[in-house]
């Protein structure tokens, strides 16, 4: 039988989620938190080497469960095969991190005045849309770059596990996530120690 | 005495991405995650009730059934 367990704190994680999405638009230097969802998995991982980022924390897993599960707007199907397997889990690591360096440099080109800022949200890396109502006043334009590139990465990867909730299960996501790649193989890495 | 078929949840590891949805679900808390490598199924507890075979994202886990003999 099962008993009811205690709502525990960590379980109300999507709701920063959420707010992350709303707020970041309206204050684009807010996007900088979303380095929280990149440095605490990796941290717990290498120091504590579990994945307790992913099985309890994660913000999005919530709100896809939530949305997919409890809401029921998952189709429920079998993640397809190739989504499942190493290949693409690890390429789409190295396109995610290749991504991720991109904006990186892109950053660092207009830190050094090479590049003009552009206030554009770059969605699924293809389609640019334009975004100048975004709030930055006293911040350097290279501050301010790195909050439109890393929003762009975090509303493209909600976009993919929404896409894939809604054709397959809750949390398929999870399965192609760059951070559960690598956490897992930091955690390989550590048991092989 | 014919054998007694039960149904317990299996693991297959390599494949497994560790993200603990299986955990979440089960009402038995028969499930750990193994040092964030893979799931692993407690034999005593799992009841075979097949919630987080379907709950699974990677498809990792099976019903197997097994044969009790008392």
């Amino acid at each position: 039988m099962k008993t009811k367990q205690k709502a525990r704190w960590y379980e109300k994680l999507w709701i920063a989620s959420i707010i992350y999405l709303i707020l970041s638009p309206f204050n684009i230097l807010f996007a900088w938190l979303g380095l929280l969802c990149f440095f605490i998995p990796l941290l717990i991982s290498m120091l504590k080497g579990n994945k307790a980022y992913c099985n309890r924390y994660c913000g999005r897993g919530q709100l896809l469960t939530l949305l997919g599960d409890r809401l029921k707007l998952s189709r429920n199907k079998p993640t397809p095969k190739w989504m499942r397997s190493n290949y693409f889990r690890y390429g789409f690591l190295i396109f995610f991190l290749t991504m991720f360096i991109n904006m990186l440099m892109n950053t660092y080109l207009v830190m050094k005045g090479a590049e003009s800022l552009k206030q554009v949200i770059k969605i699924l890396w293809t389609f640019k849309l334009p975004w100048n109502f975004a709030q930055y006043t006293y911040a350097s334009p290279w501050i301010v770059q790195f909050g439109f590139g890393f929003y762009s990465i975090m509303l493209t990867s909600t976009i993919l596990g929404l896409v894939t909730m809604l054709l397959y299960k809750p949390r398929s996501w999870c399965v192609y996530c760059p951070m559960g790649t690598m956490t897992q193989s930091i955690c390989k890495l550590k048991q092989k120690q | 005495m014919v054998p007694k078929k039960k149904k317990k949840a299996e693991v297959e590891k390599t494949h497994c991405v560790a993200c603990g949805v299986c955990v979440n679900v089960c009402p038995r808390a028969a499930i750990t995650i193994y040092h964030g490598i893979h799931a692993i199924v407690s034999e005593e507890l799992c009841i075979g009730c097949s919630k987080c075979s379907k709950a699974c994202p990677a498809g990792t886990i099976q019903m197997m059934e097994w044969e009790e003999t008392n």
